[in-house]
């Protein structure tokens, strides 16, 4: 029960401070739509850490679509945390610590080999660019460039552009083989399959470097060299 | 065989100038997914080699892996990319290198992590060759996680899930390709 005092007082830090708790939204945004772009307070950074959520750089180049130069000043949003960057003459924005959130959804069924984040720039003249799933993986800087199409005559309907970025095809090739039933499909990867066609030889076969065997048990065989 | 001794119409790296450019043809894609790989050819795009190569490291191999499964990756890439270039490839009217997707190898462009930047810098001067010389191509395949994927190294292909399991166990870049492919050497490429 003494614990109780120190719970209100948590939820109450959270209420001031603008965080979630327990993944539920506590306190909506109030900004935005013109205004400065909501960030998210300490105590919400402090429950990511808490949840073991880490955090790796990340640099955006904000290029244009068309010519492939850097855009200066551009702002950019990452949509999760309101941290707001602007680019320098070269279109780069300072390097920040963002956090590697991995989807809690898709944690249900196979957790993702890296953290996904949205990133939103804005510049006049341009489309506004959102850039959803962008990759952040623990331990390496993701450098990400971002394209932003430039508003041209006959443009009638300006809206933002969106790019969602694939997840990394490992993930995908796991989450696949892991919800496949036994004679579903082509299966799991198998080297073999690197044969063009049955009877024909494999591209390292006609090469002289030595002649495919069939699939074979992950287990090394006895006696083998490890 | 040593470089001098190697035949004329064998493509080595003694032969063979370290490539400047590559032919990537960019095939079509569905709208907020992944090109097709059976998608049709838009245009082919000149990329510079390296940039080639950086930007297809992170969508083959997982930028947070050890820094000696990148490594091995990083040649994985660089040689098959290589072995393209001499080999070409000439289909409804295009000719290119390789294109953009899992057909040979996934490019993208604008995605960039530091770690498999280095992985690739740090192996930049090195080639996995046969021990002539010879350019031959690196396959690789996604394998199975935490196993040592005996099956592919039974077929001369690198796991990529492989080069996580034995680099997690103390393996260097050397003795990953070594496992996986027999019979190749790793030569410092010359005049680079």
């Amino acid at each position: 029960m003494k614990h109780r005092k120190w719970i209100a007082a948590a939820l109450a830090l959270a209420l001031t401070a603008g965080g979630t708790v327990l993944g539920m939204k506590i306190a909506a945004a109030t900004e935005g739509a013109g205004g400065t772009p909501p960030r998210v307070g300490p105590v919400r950074r402090a429950y990511w850490r808490a949840l073991g959520i880490k955090t790796a750089p990340l640099q955006l180049r904000v290029v244009d679509a068309i010519s492939q130069k850097g855009i200066p000043g551009a702002g950019c949003t990452i949509g999760e945390t309101g941290d707001r960057i602007e680019t320098d003459a070269e279109g780069i924005a300072p390097t920040i610590d963002a956090p590697v959130f991995r989807n809690p959804r898709l944690e249900q069924m196979l957790a993702e080999l890296h953290g996904q984040l949205t990133v939103l720039c804005y510049k006049n003249g341009y489309r506004d660019s959102i850039y959803m799933g962008v990759r952040m993986h623990e331990g390496t800087t993701t450098e990400t460039e971002v394209w932003m199409y430039p508003v041209g005559a006959g443009d009638r309907r300006v809206e933002p552009t969106l790019y969602q970025v694939p997840i990394h095809r490992l993930w995908r090739i796991q989450l696949a083989d892991k919800y496949r039933l036994r004679e579903e499909g082509e299966g799991p990867e198998r080297p073999q399959l690197s044969r063009p066609d049955v009877g024909q030889v494999a591209p390292q076969e006609a090469q002289g470097y030595g002649v495919q065997s069939p699939l074979r048990t992950p287990e090394p065989p006895t006696g083998a060299p490890r | 065989m040593g470089p001098a001794t190697a035949s004329a119409q064998q493509r080595t790296i003694y032969n063979t100038p370290y490539p400047k450019t590559i032919r990537v043809a960019i095939r079509e894609a569905r709208p907020n997914g992944d090109p097709n790989p059976h998608g049709r050819i838009i245009y082919v795009k000149t990329v510079n080699f390296d940039d080639y190569v950086v930007n297809s490291l992170p969508n083959e191999w997982v930028p947070s892996w050890n820094q000696e499964a990148l490594q091995a990756g990083a040649m994985a890439v660089k040689m098959f990319a290589w072995y393209k270039i001499l080999n070409p490839t000439k289909l409804d009217g295009w000719e290119f290198d390789l294109d953009n997707t899992t057909n040979f190898q996934t490019y993208r462009e604008g995605n960039r992590f530091r770690e498999t930047d280095e992985a690739h810098r740090r192996i930049r001067e090195l080639a996995y060759t046969m021990p002539d010389g010879s350019i031959v191509e690196l396959n690789y395949r996604a394998g199975i996680e935490r196993n040592p994927n005996w099956q592919y190294r039974n077929a001369n292909m690198m796991a990529q899930w492989g080069t996580h399991y034995w680099a997690e166990r103390g393996r260097n870049m050397l003795q990953i390709l070594q496992w996986y492919f027999q019979g190749r050497a790793l030569n410092r490429i010359p005049n680079l």
